[in-house]
């Protein structure tokens, strides 16, 4: 299915790693313009080199920045209109899971939560829209999670956040639908990542009998389909939703979590 | 992007008009083997031709099937593995619009329209099950709409069945997730189809002057995007969600409504 995106430009956060590199691989592979982002220029320079050979598409661009720095947003933004002349599509992926019991989460990591995930997307997208107002439309894709929609006990502040997100993106697409600029969200479940990687490195470093495999096993056993999910699988559906064929989905949150969700 | 569907052998109910036909011929074009499930013949036939002309692809077969009938829906489960070895994929997509005020549904209009969105898509979901826990990669796809997420006053009886329509989708991608079989509903909004032609139609006679584009952009004028949805808006998401690319998408309904629905 030719998805129209080839020359599509688009600004992927979080996209060294995990998701965010999944999506900018399947993008890429599509002829779209990928700037990807994240705070570390190593892991940036690792992975648009990756995409690169995996693609064979070269206009693949690293920029450093912290989502939750504005002027450092906005110049990132800039950047990327800079080099290639224009802006249509953006994911709002940078964020990592931090969950626990409501008096256990610190004001400061209340803080840091919402500074990258709600505040990381206003400023992403408040830098991001002129340019796709000036484009004639465009696309906005939020990472948010199912505990957005039904916030299980021991889950914040990640899922106060996620559904913050998910606010987010319902008012935005009412608001600039109009501009014909499109905004949805992806609520993922458990999907493998450098961050699970590191957990069970820490768990290996105690019990070196628990492999890779033998912990995401463990971890998949709660999931419906009885797997942990593969950074592709939400990649894609990122993908399809910044394409020509979902061009009448908007407000939209789709499920990308094995079955997990208690609600649709 | 590869979907995947190469050789999978689908069913789709209400398959000789709009969305079904629509979403036919992309999973046609992906070259998957379709069978199309409706009950006038001479719209099957049809929707055939112009399904094989626009996909290049020669397996597609229509079965005349009243959804209501149970053994007539069996019947048709039954010919379409035969012929092609198995079901990989059921779209239950058959169903007209009915909408009114409470008291302005008749029993008799409550009784057909349950008996045709919500029995229909149950008589054919229990007879594929035992093909689709078969397939490695079962999928099963509900048409409903955003009412049945969030219902308006006067769209009885649509937006309840659409609701049970929804409940069946989530429930059953919980039992059936162990055995790889995917379950997903698309909620749409406004979109062209046979229906809005004939309510066209009907308008045109008691006012000559009405022309179709004036018919459409009074229709569009409720919509965000300030557009109705062209059907195969609405096909390529329902062949994305039958694609090996969807393959951790369960228990998801997707909003495809120009930004109509007030939840995501």
């Amino acid at each position: 299915m030719d998805l129209g995106l080839t020359g599509k430009i688009a600004i992927i956060t979080g996209g060294s790693d995990g998701i965010g590199k999944a999506a900018a691989i399947a993008m890429a592979s599509e002829g779209a313009k990928v700037a990807i982002v994240s705070r570390t220029q190593g892991d940036l320079d690792s992975a648009a080199a990756d995409i690169k050979s995996e693609t064979g598409n070269d206009d693949i661009m690293g920029i450093a920045a912290d989502v939750t720095n504005e002027a450092q947003v906005q110049k990132m933004v800039d950047t990327v209109v800079g080099t290639w002349g224009g802006l249509d599509i953006l994911v709002n992926n940078a964020g990592t899971s931090a969950t626990g019991k409501f008096e256990n989460v610190e004001n400061e990591t209340w803080d840091t939560d919402l500074g990258i995930k709600v505040y990381g997307a206003i400023h992403c997208s408040r830098a991001a829209l002129p340019h796709m107002k000036q484009r004639g439309g465009g696309r906005i894709i939020n990472t948010t999670t199912p505990g957005g929609k039904a916030s299980p006990g021991g889950s914040l502040p990640t899922s106060l956040s996620r559904a913050a997100g998910i606010s987010l993106t319902k008012a935005m697409s009412k608001d600039y639908a109009a501009d014909n600029i499109l905004i949805n969200t992806i609520c993922v479940g458990l999907l493998k990542s450098r961050q699970h990687r590191r957990r069970w490195e820490a768990a290996n470093a105690k019990d070196s009998s628990l492999t890779l495999d033998k912990y995401y096993d463990n971890m998949g056993g709660g999931v419906p389909v009885g797997r942990v999910g593969e950074a592709h699988e939400a990649g894609d559906v990122i993908c399809f939703l910044a394409s020509e064929r979902a061009s009448y989905i908007t407000g939209a949150s789709i499920n990308v979590d094995g079955g997990t969700s208690p609600v649709v | 992007m590869d979907l995947g569907l190469n050789n999978k052998i689908a069913i789709i109910t209400g398959g000789s008009d709009g969305l079904g036909k629509a979403a036919a011929t992309r999973m046609a074009s992906e070259g998957a083997k379709v069978a199309l499930a409706a009950r006038d013949q001479g719209r099957i036939d049809s929707a055939i031709i112009e399904i094989i002309k626009a996909s290049g692809n020669d397996d597609v077969i229509g079965i005349t099937t009243d959804v209501t009938d149970e053994i007539q829906v069996r019947q048709m489960v039954e010919s379409v593995a035969k012929k092609w070895g198995g079901i990989d994929i059921l779209v239950n997509n058959a169903g007209t619009s009915a909408s009114g005020k409470f008291e302005d549904v008749a029993i008799s209009t409550w009784e057909y329209d349950i008996q045709l969105k919500v029995y229909g898509a149950i008589y054919c979901s229990r007879a594929a099950l035992p093909y689709l826990k078969k397939s490695s990669a079962g999928r099963i796809i509900n048409t409903t709409t955003w009412g049945g997420k969030a219902t308006p006053g006067g769209t009885m009886p649509t937006s309840l069945s659409r609701a049970a329509g929804i409940s069946l989708t989530k429930a059953m991608s919980k039992d059936y997730a162990a055995e790889g079989i995917l379950v997903n509903t698309v909620c749409v909004g406004v979109i062209k189809s046979g229906q809005t032609e004939r309510m066209f139609q009907a308008q045109q006679a008691s006012n000559g002057s009405l022309t179709s584009e004036e018919f459409y952009a009074g229709i569009g004028a409720m919509v965000p995007l300030g557009r109705i949805g062209e059907s195969d808006e609405v096909g390529d998401v329902i062949a994305f969600l039958a694609s090996e690319r969807a393959s951790y998408v369960t228990g998801a309904a997707v909003n495809i409504d120009g930004g109509q629905s007030p939840v995501v």
